[in-house]
Protein backbone atom coordinates (compact mmCIF):
# COMPACT_ATOMS: atom_id res chain seq x y z
CA UNK A 1 0.00 0.00 0.00
CA UNK A 2 2.37 2.37 0.73
CA UNK A 3 4.38 1.66 -2.44
CA UNK A 4 1.79 3.50 -3.95
CA UNK A 5 1.93 6.09 -1.68
CA UNK A 6 2.28 9.24 -4.29
CA UNK A 7 0.86 12.61 -4.80
CA UNK A 8 0.50 15.20 -7.51
CA UNK A 9 3.08 17.11 -7.71
CA UNK A 10 4.41 16.28 -4.55
CA UNK A 11 8.23 14.61 -4.14
CA UNK A 12 7.89 11.63 -1.88
CA UNK A 13 11.25 10.73 -0.31
CA UNK A 14 11.35 7.15 1.39
CA UNK A 15 14.35 6.73 3.47
CA UNK A 16 15.01 2.71 2.62
CA UNK A 17 16.67 0.23 5.87
CA UNK A 18 20.08 -0.37 5.66
CA UNK A 19 21.12 -3.25 2.79
CA UNK A 20 18.88 -4.01 -0.14
CA UNK A 21 16.02 -6.25 1.36
CA UNK A 22 13.88 -3.14 1.36
CA UNK A 23 14.57 -1.99 -2.58
CA UNK A 24 13.96 -5.43 -3.10
CA UNK A 25 10.48 -5.32 -2.03
CA UNK A 26 9.97 -1.95 -3.65
CA UNK A 27 11.20 -2.71 -7.03
CA UNK A 28 7.78 -3.55 -8.43
CA UNK A 29 6.16 -0.25 -7.22
CA UNK A 30 6.70 3.11 -9.11
CA UNK A 31 10.26 4.72 -8.47
CA UNK A 32 11.22 8.09 -10.44
CA UNK A 33 15.05 7.95 -9.10
CA UNK A 34 17.16 5.72 -6.72
CA UNK A 35 19.84 6.94 -4.72
CA UNK A 36 22.46 4.48 -4.02
CA UNK A 37 24.28 6.54 -1.08
CA UNK A 38 28.08 5.08 -0.94
CA UNK A 39 31.25 5.93 0.80
CA UNK A 40 34.46 5.56 -0.11
CA UNK A 41 34.74 1.88 1.36
CA UNK A 42 35.11 -1.36 -0.03
CA UNK A 43 32.12 -2.77 2.05
CA UNK A 44 30.01 0.35 1.33
CA UNK A 45 30.51 0.07 -2.45
CA UNK A 46 29.43 -3.56 -2.70
CA UNK A 47 26.27 -2.82 -1.17
CA UNK A 48 25.64 0.61 -3.74
CA UNK A 49 26.59 -1.90 -6.51
CA UNK A 50 24.09 -4.30 -5.40
CA UNK A 51 21.31 -1.60 -4.97
CA UNK A 52 22.02 0.10 -8.38
CA UNK A 53 21.96 -3.62 -9.95
CA UNK A 54 18.53 -3.92 -8.26
CA UNK A 55 17.27 -0.55 -9.29
CA UNK A 56 18.28 -0.57 -13.26
CA UNK A 57 15.71 -0.23 -14.99
CA UNK A 58 12.85 1.19 -12.35
CA UNK A 59 13.39 4.66 -12.62
CA UNK A 60 17.07 7.05 -13.12
CA UNK A 61 19.57 5.73 -10.87
CA UNK A 62 22.14 8.16 -8.63
CA UNK A 63 25.47 7.50 -7.51
CA UNK A 64 25.50 9.51 -4.45
CA UNK A 65 29.63 9.47 -3.08
CA UNK A 66 29.10 10.86 0.71
CA UNK A 67 32.07 11.88 2.67
CA UNK A 68 34.83 12.41 -0.06
CA UNK A 69 37.96 13.40 1.38
CA UNK A 70 39.95 13.78 -2.02
CA UNK A 71 40.40 12.78 -5.43
CA UNK A 72 41.77 9.15 -4.74
CA UNK A 73 38.39 8.44 -2.87
CA UNK A 74 36.35 10.05 -6.03
CA UNK A 75 38.66 7.57 -8.66
CA UNK A 76 37.89 4.56 -5.81
CA UNK A 77 34.00 4.88 -6.40
CA UNK A 78 33.89 6.36 -10.05
CA UNK A 79 36.08 3.42 -11.00
CA UNK A 80 33.21 1.07 -9.43
CA UNK A 81 30.40 2.95 -11.26
CA UNK A 82 32.10 4.00 -14.48
CA UNK A 83 28.64 4.15 -16.11
CA UNK A 84 26.48 5.66 -13.67
CA UNK A 85 25.48 9.24 -13.18
CA UNK A 86 26.99 10.36 -9.69
CA UNK A 87 27.26 13.19 -7.44
CA UNK A 88 29.39 14.04 -4.86
CA UNK A 89 29.32 14.99 -1.36
CA UNK A 90 32.38 16.21 0.20
CA UNK A 91 32.98 15.39 4.07
CA UNK A 92 31.37 18.03 6.19
CA UNK A 93 32.53 18.39 9.37
CA UNK A 94 29.72 20.50 10.28
CA UNK A 95 27.60 17.76 9.67
CA UNK A 96 29.15 15.57 11.47
CA UNK A 97 28.67 18.33 14.22
CA UNK A 98 24.88 18.40 13.72
CA UNK A 99 24.60 14.14 13.67
CA UNK A 100 26.65 14.59 17.40
CA UNK A 101 23.94 17.54 18.36
CA UNK A 102 20.95 15.40 16.85
CA UNK A 103 20.14 18.48 14.95
CA UNK A 104 19.13 18.68 11.37
CA UNK A 105 22.47 19.51 9.62
CA UNK A 106 20.33 22.38 7.24
CA UNK A 107 19.59 24.16 10.66
CA UNK A 108 22.91 23.67 11.49
CA UNK A 109 25.08 26.61 10.37
CA UNK A 110 26.36 28.50 8.04
CA UNK A 111 26.07 26.23 4.72
CA UNK A 112 29.52 24.30 4.21
CA UNK A 113 30.57 21.87 1.52
CA UNK A 114 28.19 19.20 1.81
CA UNK A 115 25.36 20.91 2.67
CA UNK A 116 25.83 22.91 -0.73
CA UNK A 117 26.16 19.92 -2.34
CA UNK A 118 23.28 18.15 -1.07
CA UNK A 119 21.14 21.43 -2.16
CA UNK A 120 22.49 21.02 -6.01
CA UNK A 121 21.43 17.26 -5.28
CA UNK A 122 18.06 18.34 -4.67
CA UNK A 123 18.08 21.20 -7.75
CA UNK A 124 19.60 18.32 -10.30
CA UNK A 125 16.69 15.61 -9.14
CA UNK A 126 13.91 18.34 -9.51
CA UNK A 127 14.90 19.74 -12.81
CA UNK A 128 14.78 16.14 -13.73
CA UNK A 129 11.28 15.70 -12.50
CA UNK A 130 8.84 14.83 -15.16
CA UNK A 131 6.35 17.18 -14.07
CA UNK A 132 8.08 20.14 -13.63
CA UNK A 133 9.83 19.92 -16.50
CA UNK A 134 7.12 19.40 -18.81
CA UNK B 1 31.73 -16.57 25.96
CA UNK B 2 29.15 -16.08 23.69
CA UNK B 3 28.40 -12.71 22.64
CA UNK B 4 26.61 -10.97 19.28
CA UNK B 5 28.03 -7.79 18.22
CA UNK B 6 24.88 -5.53 17.36
CA UNK B 7 24.63 -1.18 16.80
CA UNK B 8 23.70 1.20 14.46
CA UNK B 9 24.98 0.50 10.35
CA UNK B 10 28.44 1.93 10.16
CA UNK B 11 29.39 1.81 14.19
CA UNK B 12 31.89 -0.63 13.63
CA UNK B 13 30.37 -4.22 14.55
CA UNK B 14 32.13 -5.99 12.04
CA UNK B 15 35.64 -4.81 13.06
CA UNK B 16 35.11 -5.21 16.52
CA UNK B 17 33.53 -8.67 16.06
CA UNK B 18 36.50 -9.82 13.43
CA UNK B 19 39.22 -8.41 16.26
CA UNK B 20 37.46 -10.05 18.89
CA UNK B 21 37.81 -13.39 17.42
CA UNK B 22 41.21 -13.20 16.37
CA UNK B 23 42.74 -11.81 20.06
CA UNK B 24 40.30 -14.61 21.44
CA UNK B 25 41.62 -17.32 19.26
CA UNK B 26 44.86 -16.39 20.03
CA UNK B 27 44.61 -16.16 23.50
CA UNK B 28 43.70 -20.23 23.21
CA UNK B 29 40.13 -20.25 22.82
CA UNK B 30 38.32 -22.35 19.98
CA UNK B 31 36.28 -19.44 17.93
CA UNK B 32 33.56 -19.81 16.28
CA UNK B 33 32.73 -16.17 14.22
CA UNK B 34 29.00 -16.20 12.97
CA UNK B 35 28.09 -13.70 10.12
CA UNK B 36 24.39 -13.60 9.95
CA UNK B 37 24.36 -10.20 7.58
CA UNK B 38 23.37 -10.63 4.01
CA UNK B 39 26.11 -8.05 2.56
CA UNK B 40 28.65 -10.18 4.77
CA UNK B 41 31.88 -8.36 5.79
CA UNK B 42 32.92 -10.61 8.64
CA UNK B 43 35.21 -12.66 6.43
CA UNK B 44 37.09 -9.46 5.69
CA UNK B 45 37.13 -8.26 9.35
CA UNK B 46 38.69 -12.21 10.40
CA UNK B 47 41.60 -12.36 7.03
CA UNK B 48 39.94 -14.53 5.08
CA UNK B 49 38.86 -11.60 2.05
CA UNK B 50 35.70 -11.37 0.43
CA UNK B 51 33.28 -14.06 0.95
CA UNK B 52 30.00 -14.71 -1.18
CA UNK B 53 29.91 -18.25 -0.35
CA UNK B 54 26.26 -19.85 1.29
CA UNK B 55 27.79 -22.11 3.33
CA UNK B 56 25.12 -24.55 4.52
CA UNK B 57 23.65 -25.56 0.94
CA UNK B 58 24.75 -28.98 1.60
CA UNK B 59 23.58 -28.84 5.28
CA UNK B 60 19.88 -28.95 4.38
CA UNK B 61 16.80 -30.52 2.95
CA UNK B 62 13.51 -29.93 2.30
CA UNK B 63 10.51 -31.87 4.52
CA UNK B 64 7.05 -33.32 3.63
CA UNK B 65 5.70 -29.67 3.82
CA UNK B 66 8.30 -27.81 1.21
CA UNK B 67 10.23 -26.82 4.86
CA UNK B 68 13.87 -26.31 4.86
CA UNK B 69 15.58 -28.36 7.43
CA UNK B 70 18.99 -29.62 8.54
CA UNK B 71 19.69 -32.98 7.26
CA UNK B 72 19.50 -36.23 9.99
CA UNK B 73 22.74 -36.03 11.61
CA UNK B 74 24.07 -33.01 11.05
CA UNK B 75 23.86 -30.45 14.39
CA UNK B 76 25.37 -27.88 15.52
CA UNK B 77 28.22 -28.97 15.97
CA UNK B 78 28.80 -31.33 12.73
CA UNK B 79 27.58 -28.39 10.80
CA UNK B 80 30.67 -26.33 11.97
CA UNK B 81 32.96 -29.16 11.19
CA UNK B 82 31.93 -29.81 7.78
CA UNK B 83 30.95 -26.01 6.51
CA UNK B 84 32.53 -23.85 8.07
CA UNK B 85 35.76 -22.29 6.85
CA UNK B 86 39.14 -22.04 8.88
CA UNK B 87 40.53 -18.73 8.61
CA UNK B 88 44.03 -17.00 10.19
CA UNK B 89 44.51 -17.87 13.88
CA UNK B 90 42.29 -21.07 13.36
CA UNK B 91 39.23 -19.06 13.62
CA UNK B 92 36.13 -20.78 12.17
CA UNK B 93 33.23 -18.84 10.56
CA UNK B 94 30.01 -19.48 9.46
CA UNK B 95 27.84 -17.28 7.07
CA UNK B 96 24.91 -17.65 5.30
CA UNK B 97 25.75 -16.12 1.80
CA UNK B 98 25.79 -12.80 0.31
CA UNK B 99 22.45 -11.12 -1.24
CA UNK B 100 22.19 -11.02 -5.16
CA UNK B 101 20.22 -9.21 -7.33
CA UNK B 102 16.82 -11.43 -6.77
CA UNK B 103 17.82 -11.09 -2.98
CA UNK B 104 17.97 -14.14 -0.92
CA UNK B 105 16.24 -16.64 -2.80
CA UNK B 106 17.99 -18.89 -4.51
CA UNK B 107 19.73 -19.80 -1.17
CA UNK B 108 17.21 -19.68 1.49
CA UNK B 109 18.41 -23.18 2.15
CA UNK B 110 21.29 -21.86 3.42
CA UNK B 111 20.13 -19.02 5.69
CA UNK B 112 17.47 -21.32 7.18
CA UNK B 113 19.90 -23.66 7.83
CA UNK B 114 21.72 -20.74 9.85
CA UNK B 115 18.78 -20.02 11.54
CA UNK B 116 18.46 -23.83 12.58
CA UNK B 117 22.23 -24.07 13.13
CA UNK B 118 22.52 -21.05 16.04
CA UNK B 119 19.27 -22.64 17.79
CA UNK B 120 20.64 -25.52 17.96
CA UNK B 121 23.83 -24.27 19.63
CA UNK B 122 21.80 -22.06 21.79
CA UNK B 123 19.89 -25.64 22.76
CA UNK B 124 22.28 -28.52 22.99
CA UNK B 125 25.61 -28.53 24.51
CA UNK B 126 27.53 -29.41 21.66
CA UNK B 127 30.64 -27.05 20.88
CA UNK B 128 29.82 -25.66 24.74
CA UNK B 129 33.87 -25.31 25.43
CA UNK B 130 33.79 -22.89 22.38
CA UNK B 131 34.39 -19.27 22.30
CA UNK B 132 31.19 -17.74 20.15
CA UNK B 133 31.19 -14.24 18.22
CA UNK B 134 27.87 -13.47 15.99
CA UNK B 135 28.04 -9.97 13.77
CA UNK B 136 24.78 -8.89 13.19
CA UNK B 137 23.79 -6.79 10.62
CA UNK B 138 22.58 -2.93 11.19
CA UNK B 139 20.05 -2.15 14.13
CA UNK B 140 17.54 -3.65 16.29
CA UNK B 141 15.63 -6.36 13.72
CA UNK B 142 17.83 -9.95 14.07
CA UNK B 143 18.16 -8.63 18.21
CA UNK B 144 14.17 -8.69 17.77
CA UNK B 145 13.48 -11.84 15.48
CA UNK B 146 16.06 -13.92 17.55
CA UNK B 147 18.97 -14.49 15.18
CA UNK B 148 21.55 -14.43 18.48
CA UNK B 149 20.02 -16.95 20.83
CA UNK B 150 23.50 -18.52 21.87
CA UNK B 151 24.69 -15.16 23.02
CA UNK B 152 25.32 -14.44 27.08
CA UNK B 153 26.39 -10.43 25.86
CA UNK B 154 25.56 -8.33 23.30
CA UNK B 155 28.25 -5.74 22.58
CA UNK B 156 26.30 -2.68 21.63
CA UNK B 157 29.01 -0.74 19.39
CA UNK B 158 28.08 3.03 20.00
CA UNK B 159 29.01 6.34 18.22
CA UNK B 160 28.68 9.46 19.61
CA UNK B 161 25.99 10.68 17.38
CA UNK B 162 22.40 10.71 18.50
CA UNK B 163 21.19 8.19 15.57
CA UNK B 164 23.21 5.52 16.84
CA UNK B 165 22.42 6.31 20.53
CA UNK B 166 19.18 6.01 20.13
CA UNK B 167 19.43 2.82 17.99
CA UNK B 168 21.51 1.61 20.85
CA UNK B 169 19.15 2.46 23.46
CA UNK B 170 16.27 0.51 20.91
CA UNK B 171 18.45 -2.61 21.01
CA UNK B 172 18.96 -2.64 24.61
CA UNK B 173 15.89 -2.39 25.58
CA UNK B 174 14.61 -5.21 23.18
CA UNK B 175 17.66 -7.56 24.39
CA UNK B 176 16.12 -7.04 27.62
CA UNK B 177 12.99 -8.74 26.98
CA UNK B 178 14.63 -12.21 27.31
CA UNK B 179 16.67 -12.61 30.52
CA UNK B 180 20.20 -14.07 30.80
CA UNK B 181 21.54 -11.44 28.18
CA UNK B 182 23.80 -9.12 29.61
CA UNK B 183 24.16 -5.65 27.29
CA UNK B 184 28.14 -4.35 27.12
CA UNK B 185 28.03 -1.09 25.60
CA UNK B 186 31.31 -0.22 23.75
CA UNK B 187 31.82 3.49 22.29
CA UNK B 188 33.56 3.57 18.88
CA UNK B 189 34.74 6.59 17.02
CA UNK B 190 34.82 8.55 19.73
CA UNK B 191 36.83 12.04 18.88
CA UNK B 192 36.49 14.10 21.78
CA UNK B 193 36.75 14.34 25.14
CA UNK B 194 33.41 15.05 25.89
CA UNK B 195 31.66 12.05 23.86
CA UNK B 196 32.36 9.24 26.28
CA UNK B 197 30.21 11.41 29.07
CA UNK B 198 27.98 12.35 25.97
CA UNK B 199 27.18 9.17 25.20
CA UNK B 200 26.50 7.56 28.51
CA UNK B 201 24.04 10.09 29.64
CA UNK B 202 21.97 9.91 26.89
CA UNK B 203 22.34 6.21 26.15
CA UNK B 204 21.31 5.88 30.34
CA UNK B 205 24.29 3.45 30.90
CA UNK B 206 27.84 3.36 31.31
CA UNK B 207 30.54 2.29 28.38
CA UNK B 208 32.14 -1.06 29.28
CA UNK B 209 35.05 0.48 27.08
CA UNK B 210 35.73 2.79 23.94
CA UNK B 211 37.84 2.68 20.99
CA UNK B 212 39.09 5.95 19.74
CA UNK B 213 38.20 7.61 16.10
CA UNK B 214 41.30 5.15 14.39
CA UNK B 215 42.31 6.30 10.91
CA UNK B 216 44.37 2.64 10.90
CA UNK B 217 40.73 1.50 10.86
CA UNK B 218 39.80 2.49 7.80
CA UNK B 219 43.09 2.17 5.94
CA UNK B 220 42.74 -1.72 6.32
CA UNK B 221 39.51 -1.59 4.92
CA UNK B 222 40.74 -0.22 2.03
CA UNK B 223 43.13 -2.26 1.46
CA UNK B 224 40.78 -5.29 2.36
CA UNK B 225 42.49 -6.61 5.10
CA UNK B 226 41.96 -7.43 8.66
CA UNK B 227 42.27 -4.95 10.97
CA UNK B 228 44.17 -7.20 13.34
CA UNK B 229 46.91 -7.84 10.31
CA UNK B 230 47.19 -4.42 9.07
CA UNK B 231 47.74 -2.37 12.11
CA UNK B 232 48.67 -5.17 15.13
CA UNK B 233 49.86 -2.20 17.19
CA UNK B 234 47.11 0.52 16.61
CA UNK B 235 44.91 2.19 19.40
CA UNK B 236 41.53 0.68 17.97
CA UNK B 237 43.63 -3.06 18.76
CA UNK B 238 44.73 -1.98 21.54
CA UNK B 239 40.82 -1.05 22.93
CA UNK B 240 39.12 -3.98 21.62
CA UNK B 241 41.98 -6.11 23.99
CA UNK B 242 40.65 -3.99 26.94
CA UNK B 243 36.96 -4.55 26.09
CA UNK B 244 37.29 -8.37 25.99
CA UNK B 245 39.34 -8.24 29.45
CA UNK B 246 36.45 -6.16 30.98
CA UNK B 247 33.75 -8.79 29.17
CA UNK B 248 35.67 -11.79 30.63
CA UNK B 249 35.51 -10.05 34.03
CA UNK B 250 32.01 -9.47 34.24
CA UNK B 251 29.66 -11.67 35.73
CA UNK B 252 26.35 -12.24 33.65
CA UNK B 253 23.87 -10.83 36.15
CA UNK B 254 20.85 -12.90 37.12
CA UNK C 1 8.24 12.43 -7.53
CA UNK C 2 8.98 9.30 -5.29
CA UNK C 3 12.89 9.32 -4.45
CA UNK C 4 14.30 5.77 -3.13
CA UNK C 5 17.08 6.56 -0.60
CA UNK C 6 19.49 3.16 -0.94
CA UNK C 7 22.91 1.57 0.69
CA UNK C 8 24.71 0.00 3.50
CA UNK C 9 24.11 1.15 7.13
CA UNK C 10 25.91 4.13 7.98
CA UNK C 11 27.11 5.77 4.90
CA UNK C 12 24.47 8.81 5.35
CA UNK C 13 21.02 7.66 4.16
CA UNK C 14 19.02 9.21 6.54
CA UNK C 15 21.38 12.10 6.92
CA UNK C 16 21.05 12.72 3.39
CA UNK C 17 16.94 11.81 3.05
CA UNK C 18 16.49 14.44 5.10
CA UNK C 19 18.54 17.15 3.99
CA UNK C 20 17.09 16.88 0.88
CA UNK C 21 13.87 16.79 1.58
CA UNK C 22 14.56 20.17 3.29
CA UNK C 23 15.95 21.63 0.24
CA UNK C 24 13.33 20.25 -2.01
CA UNK C 25 10.82 21.75 0.24
CA UNK C 26 12.82 25.07 -0.26
CA UNK C 27 12.05 25.40 -3.23
CA UNK C 28 8.12 24.97 -3.47
CA UNK C 29 7.00 21.60 -3.97
CA UNK C 30 5.02 19.51 -1.01
CA UNK C 31 7.53 16.97 0.23
CA UNK C 32 6.78 13.77 2.23
CA UNK C 33 9.66 12.33 3.98
CA UNK C 34 8.41 8.26 4.64
CA UNK C 35 10.51 6.76 6.84
CA UNK C 36 10.61 3.16 5.54
CA UNK C 37 13.50 2.08 7.95
CA UNK C 38 12.22 -0.25 10.86
CA UNK C 39 14.73 1.26 13.18
CA UNK C 40 13.57 5.06 12.34
CA UNK C 41 15.70 8.58 12.35
CA UNK C 42 14.90 10.99 9.92
CA UNK C 43 13.48 12.87 11.82
CA UNK C 44 16.26 13.98 13.25
CA UNK C 45 18.13 14.82 9.89
CA UNK C 46 14.84 16.33 9.53
CA UNK C 47 14.91 18.68 12.64
CA UNK C 48 12.12 17.52 14.69
CA UNK C 49 14.50 16.44 17.49
CA UNK C 50 16.14 12.91 18.82
CA UNK C 51 14.06 12.24 21.84
CA UNK C 52 10.45 13.54 19.64
CA UNK C 53 11.52 11.28 17.17
CA UNK C 54 11.73 8.25 19.30
CA UNK C 55 8.00 8.76 20.32
CA UNK C 56 6.63 9.18 16.90
CA UNK C 57 3.54 6.60 16.22
CA UNK C 58 4.24 4.51 13.24
CA UNK C 59 1.86 3.74 10.64
CA UNK C 60 2.09 0.43 11.46
CA UNK C 61 0.81 0.65 15.25
CA UNK C 62 -2.10 2.65 14.09
CA UNK C 63 -3.63 -0.17 11.81
CA UNK C 64 -2.88 -2.32 14.52
CA UNK C 65 -4.93 -0.50 17.01
CA UNK C 66 -7.81 0.09 14.51
CA UNK C 67 -6.93 3.78 14.26
CA UNK C 68 -7.97 3.62 10.56
CA UNK C 69 -10.99 1.19 9.83
CA UNK C 70 -11.31 0.54 5.74
CA UNK C 71 -8.65 1.37 3.13
CA UNK C 72 -6.66 4.14 3.79
CA UNK C 73 -5.92 6.82 1.24
CA UNK C 74 -2.44 8.51 0.69
CA UNK C 75 -3.83 11.84 1.50
CA UNK C 76 -5.59 9.87 4.94
CA UNK C 77 -2.55 8.63 5.62
CA UNK C 78 -0.26 11.41 5.73
CA UNK C 79 -2.99 13.37 7.40
CA UNK C 80 -3.74 10.61 10.04
CA UNK C 81 0.03 9.40 10.42
CA UNK C 82 2.04 12.15 9.50
CA UNK C 83 4.11 15.06 11.96
CA UNK C 84 5.11 18.21 10.52
CA UNK C 85 8.78 19.11 9.90
CA UNK C 86 10.43 22.36 9.06
CA UNK C 87 10.06 23.81 6.01
CA UNK C 88 6.27 22.47 5.48
CA UNK C 89 7.82 18.51 5.08
CA UNK C 90 5.45 16.11 6.50
CA UNK C 91 7.23 12.92 7.89
CA UNK C 92 5.49 9.68 8.01
CA UNK C 93 7.17 6.49 9.65
CA UNK C 94 5.79 3.39 8.67
CA UNK C 95 7.06 0.67 11.76
CA UNK C 96 9.39 0.47 14.09
CA UNK C 97 10.80 -2.35 15.68
CA UNK C 98 10.24 -1.75 19.50
CA UNK C 99 9.93 -6.00 21.22
CA UNK C 100 11.31 -8.82 20.34
CA UNK C 101 9.05 -10.82 17.96
CA UNK C 102 6.57 -13.20 19.77
CA UNK C 103 6.15 -15.46 16.64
Amino acid sequence: MLGELEQEGAAVICDLEAGVGSLLRMSDGHVDVTLAIVEPTVKSIEAATRAAAIASGHGKVIVVANRVRDDSDTELIRSAFPDHDMHVIPYDAAIRRADREGTAPIDFGDSSAGLAAIAQLAHRISRSDPVEAA
Amino acid sequence: MRIAVVGKGGAGKSVVAGTMARLLARGGDKVLALDSDPIPGLAISLGLGPLDTPMLLDAVEKDDNGRWRLKKGIGAARAVQRYSLVGPDGVRLLQFGKTTASGLKDFMGSVNGFYQVVHRLARDDSLSGWTIVGDLPAGPRQTAFDWVPYADKLVLVVEPTWQSILTARRIARISRQRSGVEVVAFGNKLREDGDTDLIEERLGERLGGSLPFDPLVAEADAHGKALIDHAPDSPAVHAIEHLIDAISRRKVSA
Amino acid sequence: MKIAVAGKGGVGKTTISGTLARHLARTGMPVIALDCDTNPMLGVSLGVGPEETDRLGTVRQGLDTGEVEHQPTTQGIVETFGTDAPDGVRLVVVSRIDNIDPG
